[in-house]
């Protein structure tokens, strides 16, 4: 752990957080576009943490202590990882709605929305990043994994298999429709290699 | 690229066993391959440059734009998956002999095909038949739920056999009880009887004694005063009070006499209560039955409440008479609890319809209305822990029930509860438990 703390340095994190920064702007216009109404993106915050202080450290967050939703998307190639949405379950059916399901929204209706917008925020976040680093990208279909749980039935060390995870959080808030999103991407402890990699590249190249 | 890979590649996409469809920014379709063209009985030709939404008009409105959206503004890749939306393209089933599915299960990807400005001019949008493993999680799906819907079945008979289960220890409890009383009682009744028998004789015998004493008497203005003999018995006399001891003597054998009817008394109440000699459906006068079993608890009574009896005239009744007993006392006892000071604990018998009724009412503390719908529960108690078991109106109920009877409850926090039993007159027997 302190070593890879230790090789995230302040300039490599520094870089990360421009590049996710630069992300996430490109992320937000096309989001606004995308649903025709104002998108409000956090700046992403990121934690490296041990598996067994994720839990606490999600549990912080005072919005992940209502009953929620968790979707996933995993993504492979040279970043390996996990994207994790947590939608809170406000405004699901006027979501819907702006998404483009007409008359009455069936519960399935909402969970295929709530994966359209599950791969959209997930992919918005991704792509701005490995655009600028060139990193190849691909993703595998979203899936929910779990419908009305709160964050410490569900981030139990025993379930996640990696030791230790990069956790990049990004909060979006669609203000008139009263939508709340969290996403956090995991990044695998092998995929921390190439990230410096790619970091140091872009260093070297300012 | 080399022509022959080129010429390879779109013979790969033609074979391939999936569908692909190529759509320009406008939504129309440029492309459309073989596997498309098979399941959709539409040729190539047919669907150039048609627009994917007229040809398709079922995908408006159901979120496919914005997905189509979202892929050319975001570069994203955008799915729908058979869960949730079994098909983006109705084809008949590719299962068509032995299947459960009418039309085929489809996962769809759509993929940007993007310029090297980086612009997204095109979206390749893949389609996957899912309807073998769509088969098969419906069918897991079904049989899991028939699994869970048996297993609450189960669990429903187990939390009922619990409770029969203990029931049936309260009642082999009580019946025990009622032997161990019945029990005492033929024990303590021998010596009883004939303490009863010599307290009899002793009367009779004290009766000529008195008479003795008497005639003795009688001869005292013969004797010589002035002997040393007269003188002692005189003395005696004075010392050991002989006008008193008499007098009270009698009142000792009549005290006595009646303690031994009361302890008679309560030995009956107690054979009365138990019935171990008679634990079959026999008709019985329950006016008896209560007051053997008010005289049985009257420990718990006597110092909270006054009994009021109404009795009225009622016929006797085909019933367990012993358990009817429990009914009682379970009530009795309950009424008595519920009063804190003082009060008063209310019988009334009345025949009504083909049957009695009979109310017990108290002016205690009365039932919550939120508690009352549960009190025939088995371990519902208010009771502090360790003195009630929450088992005796259960079986109480369970045992009027069984007497093809009716009991009911009423009650006023702060002011008393009634309770309101009804017994048929001649009830189908059951058997006994």
């Amino acid at each position: 752990m302190m070593q890879i703390k230790e090789q995230f340095n302040e300039d490599r994190r520094d870089a990360l957080q421009e590049v996710v920064n630069i992300a996430m702007g490109q992320a937000g216009d096309s989001l606004a576009k995308l649903f025709s109404t104002f998108v409000e993106l956090s700046i992403p915050k990121f934690h490296l943490c041990d598996v067994t202080e994720l839990n606490q450290e999600l549990s912080k967050n005072a919005a992940y202590a209502e009953k929620i939703t968790i979707l996933r998307q995993p993504f492979s190639g040279q970043l390996r990882g996990e994207g994790i949405a947590i939608f809170n379950n406000n405004g699901v059916s006027e979501l819907a709605n702006l998404m483009g399901y007409e008359g009455e929204v069936t519960s399935n209706n909402e969970r295929e929305m709530l994966l359209d917008v599950c791969s959209i925020l997930i992919g918005a976040c991704l792509n701005g990043v490995t655009s600028q680093l060139e990193i190849a990208l691909s993703y595998t279909a979203p899936t929910i994994i779990s419908q009305n749980t709160t964050v410490n039935e569900f981030f139990n060390p025993e379930s996640i298999q990696w030791r230790y995870a990069m956790i990049m959080e990004i909060r979006l808030t669609l203000e008139q429709y009263d939508f709340k999103s969290n996403v956090l991407l995991f990044l695998s402890e092998d995929s921390f290699p190439p990230l410096i990699d790619k970091l140091d590249q872009m260093l070297e190249e300012i | 690229m080399d022509e022959k890979i080129s010429r390879l590649i779109n013979m790969a996409v033609s074979q391939i066993n999936a569908g692909m469809v190529i759509i320009d920014s406008d939504r129309n379709i440029i492309f459309w391959n073989r596997f498309m063209q098979i399941h959709s009985g539409i040729a190539e030709g047919d669907i150039e440059g048609k627009n994917l939404f007229e040809l398709f008009p079922d995908l408006k409105g159901s979120g496919i734009e914005k997905k189509i959206d979202s892929v050319f503004l975001l570069k994203n890749l955008a799915f729908t998956s058979w869960e949730y939306r079994p098909y983006l393209f109705k084809f008949a089933n590719t299962h068509s002999v032995i299947g459960a599915e009418e039309w085929m299960q489809q996962d769809c990807t759509f993929s940007p095909l993007i310029d090297e400005a980086g612009t997204v001019t095109h979206i390749c949008l893949s389609v996957f038949d899912s309807t073998n493993t769509a088969t098969y999680q419906n069918k897991l799906l079904r049989a899991s739920s028939s699994l869970i819907k048996q297993r609450n079945k189960l669990a429903t008979i187990n939390q009922k056999l619990e409770e029969a289960q203990n029931q049936l220890l309260q009642s082999e409890k009580m019946a025990a009880v009622g032997q161990l009383a019945a029990g005492v009682a033929h024990e303590i009744n021998n010596p009883v009887g004939y303490v009863n028998s010599n307290i009899s004789t002793l009367e009779s015998y004290l009766d000529e004694l008195m008479q003795m004493l008497a005639a003795y008497e009688a001869c005292e203005p013969a004797l010589d005063e002035s002997s040393e003999l007269t003188k002692a018995m005189m003395l005696t006399k004075e010392t050991i009070d002989l006008d008193y001891l008499k007098e009270d003597l009698v009142n000792l054998i009549k005290e006595s006499k009646e303690g031994l009817d009361r302890v008679k008394k309560i030995l009956q109440d107690l054979k009365d209560f138990s019935h171990v000699d008679e634990s079959d459906w026999q008709f019985s006068d329950l006016h008896k039955g209560l007051d053997s079993t008010l005289n049985v608890v009257s420990n718990e009574i006597k110092y909270k409440a006054e009994v009021v009896k109404h009795y009225g005239d009622i016929p006797e009744i085909k019933c367990l008479s012993s358990q009817i007993n429990q009914v009682f006392m379970n009530l009795l006892v309950n009424a008595a609890h519920a009063i804190e000071s003082h009060g008063t604990i209310t019988i009334t018998t009345n025949i009504e319809g083909e049957g009695i009724s009979i109310a017990i009412e108290d002016t205690g503390s009365g039932i919550p209305e939120d508690k009352l719908p549960r009190i025939f529960e088995p371990f519902f108690t208010t009771k502090p822990v360790g003195s009630g078991t929450g088992l005796g109106l259960s079986l109480s109920y369970n045992i009027i029930h069984k007497h093809d009877g009716k009991i009911t409850v009423k009650s006023e926090p702060g002011k008393g509860t009634k309770f309101q039993v009804w017994l048929p007159h001649n009830p189908p027997e059951q058997p006994i438990q």
